[in-house]
């Protein structure tokens, strides 16, 4: 293994193992090295997060890996991102993710983001309590592709319906498209309430995500 | 304390399909206009047909989930109703969630064992004082509320579950268990992969959402070990009217689940909307007209497939 495929590898695996130190190390050993960023983001730090998701798809690793994983993901992209030329990355498509209002669980989002962030989408994220106005603005301001919306209450998951009718009523509805997900949610509630996607999981939501956006 | 919820607990033949929530809604009572306080409770659950009254405890009265907290004061005054009361605490894992957050409480999990062991510990000895001093005002049953999985597994593996939450959770049964008391474990989320532990912490009863584990298998396996509180899905609960197929399915459930004891039927979310006291109450009555036609035939209450030492008659 040469010296850059081994530092290659080495950041993959510090995101596989949730080590945000290590993988920072080695993406800064890595730029020393005379490797492209773009190299290492393709090859190292995306395959990791994807790894990661794949383990947990798998049954292999449970949250607390993967929230080390993105955490992991996160440090590395800090670094690379900020030396990405124009072009070396293009994004899929902007997301912006956000909890509805009245709804404190910040666990979910922070998976999806990292996981849609690995597969080349640009993510905002809004935070938890997030009421609908500020998903609404987001779309008239912002040139948002996607807004994707977590509930993870059954009183809480109410509020999407609410922010897919403000779209109407402003008429932006046809400007984005929208994804939800959660616990309590279904494909059926989804469907009710005249969302484009529901998202079971955080890698379900990579895969509805880019077919929204008629992406493979 | 109301006989049939007791015969549920002690897997007995009850006089009825003992029923009542975990969680009334801060949003029910303002819908009514009516004060969330124990006043307010007491007059539902006897309108309602409860047999048990279910107070969560805690310091404020504020709670981020929709519900109001009580304090000690109130479980004695629940305790003077005639309803099997229930004192609804905070697991240890569910109020470090509640300092820390849930994504820094499950990384904590991932990169600091012993670090998470020891608040667990701190977290469990203040749980033991509430425990006391709850069934000391009058609590038939304590639930340890502690959300430990989400829809599709635990939120880490049985291994871990079993090194750092199970040891806490055998100490706080037997604390219950010291009072005289019930001690009933809630969890969201799909907790199949551990339900054999839950069971071998020696907890009586068990809520659970019926989405995400299958409680016709939990009653194969554990029916004669744990009491399930559980009937009432999400969907039922939010339904704005209920098909005839879908009601004959609920029948169904009913009766399979009700055979033999060991059930109280509730949810597992609360009730947070009058939409869903509406629908409880047909479910309510759904339920005992399937079970009094079905007694006809077959005996469903009073059918103990697997534990005969509880064929006894209570209340």
């Amino acid at each position: 293994m040469s010296s850059a495929s081994g530092l290659i590898e080495q950041i993959k695996q510090s995101i596989v193992e949730g080590d945000d130190e290590a993988a920072k190390a080695a993406v800064e050993k890595s730029l020393a090295e005379g490797l492209a960023p773009v190299e290492i983001l393709n090859s190292g730090i995306v395959p990791g997060i994807e790894t990661t998701g794949q383990l947990w798809a798998e049954g292999q690793y449970f949250m607390p890996d993967v929230i080390l994983g993105a955490e992991a993901f996160k440090a590395a992209t800090s670094i690379i991102e900020p030396r990405l030329k124009a072009g070396d990355a293009p994004k899929v498509g902007k997301v912006a993710l956000g909890v509805v209002a009245g709804d404190m669980h910040n666990l979910g989002i922070t998976i999806v983001a990292a996981m849609l962030r690995g597969a080349g989408f640009e993510v905002e994220e809004l935070g938890i309590d997030v009421p609908a106005a500020t998903f609404i603005a987001k779309v008239k301001n912002d040139n948002v592709d996607i807004v994707g919306m977590g509930a993870y209450m059954t009183t809480t998951m109410l509020v999407m319906k609410e922010v897919i009718e403000g779209l109407k009523k402003e008429k932006l509805r046809d400007k984005v498209k929208v994804m939800v997900g959660g616990v309590p949610l279904t494909q059926e509630y989804a469907d009710e309430i005249g969302a484009d996607a529901w998202g079971k999981d955080a890698l379900d939501a990579v895969v509805k995500a880019k077919q929204v956006k008629g992406v493979s | 304390m109301s006989q049939c919820v007791k015969a549920a607990f002690e897997h007995c033949v009850p006089s009825r399909l003992p029923r009542g929530e975990l969680w009334i809604g801060t949003t029910v009572f303002e819908e009514r206009q009516m004060e969330d306080d124990v006043d307010a409770h007491l007059g539902l659950c006897h309108k309602m047909g409860m047999d048990l009254i279910s107070l969560p405890v805690g310091d404020s009265q504020d709670s981020p989930s929709g519900y109001r907290l009580f304090s000690v004061a109130d479980i004695e005054k629940a305790a003077r109703s005639g309803l099997f009361v229930v004192a609804v605490l905070s697991g240890p894992l569910q109020r470090l969630v509640d300092k820390n957050g849930l994504r820094s409480t499950l990384a904590d999990i991932g990169r600091d064992t012993d670090g998470i062991r020891e608040a667990l510990r701190d977290e469990a000895q203040e749980l033991y004082c509430l425990i006391d001093i709850c069934t000391e005002r009058g609590a038939d049953a304590v639930v340890i509320a502690d959300d430990l999985a989400y829809n599709r597994a635990t939120f880490f593996s049985p291994t871990v579950f079993r090194q750092l939450i199970h040891p806490f959770y055998r100490e706080l049964v037997d604390r219950v268990h010291r009072r005289r008391a019930y001690a009933v474990l809630h969890s969201d989320g799909n907790i199949a992969s551990i339900v054999p532990d839950i069971v071998s912490s020696g907890f009586d009863g068990l809520s659970c959402q019926e989405e995400c584990v299958d409680l016709i298998s939990l009653k194969r396996t554990y029916g004669t070990q744990l009491t399930l509180l559980a009937g009432l899905s999400c969907e039922l609960l939010n339904a704005g009217s209920l098909p005839a197929k879908r009601k004959q399915q609920f029948v169904e459930w009913i009766k399979v689940l009700s055979q033999g004891g060991g059930i109280i039927l509730s949810s597992s979310s609360g009730l947070h909307s009058s939409r869903m006291l509406l629908n409880v109450e047909r479910l309510y009555h759904l339920a005992d007209e399937a079970l009094a036609r079905a007694s006809n035939t077959r005996p469903y209450l009073a059918t103990y497939p697997v534990r005969e030492r509880g064929r006894k008659e209570v209340g």
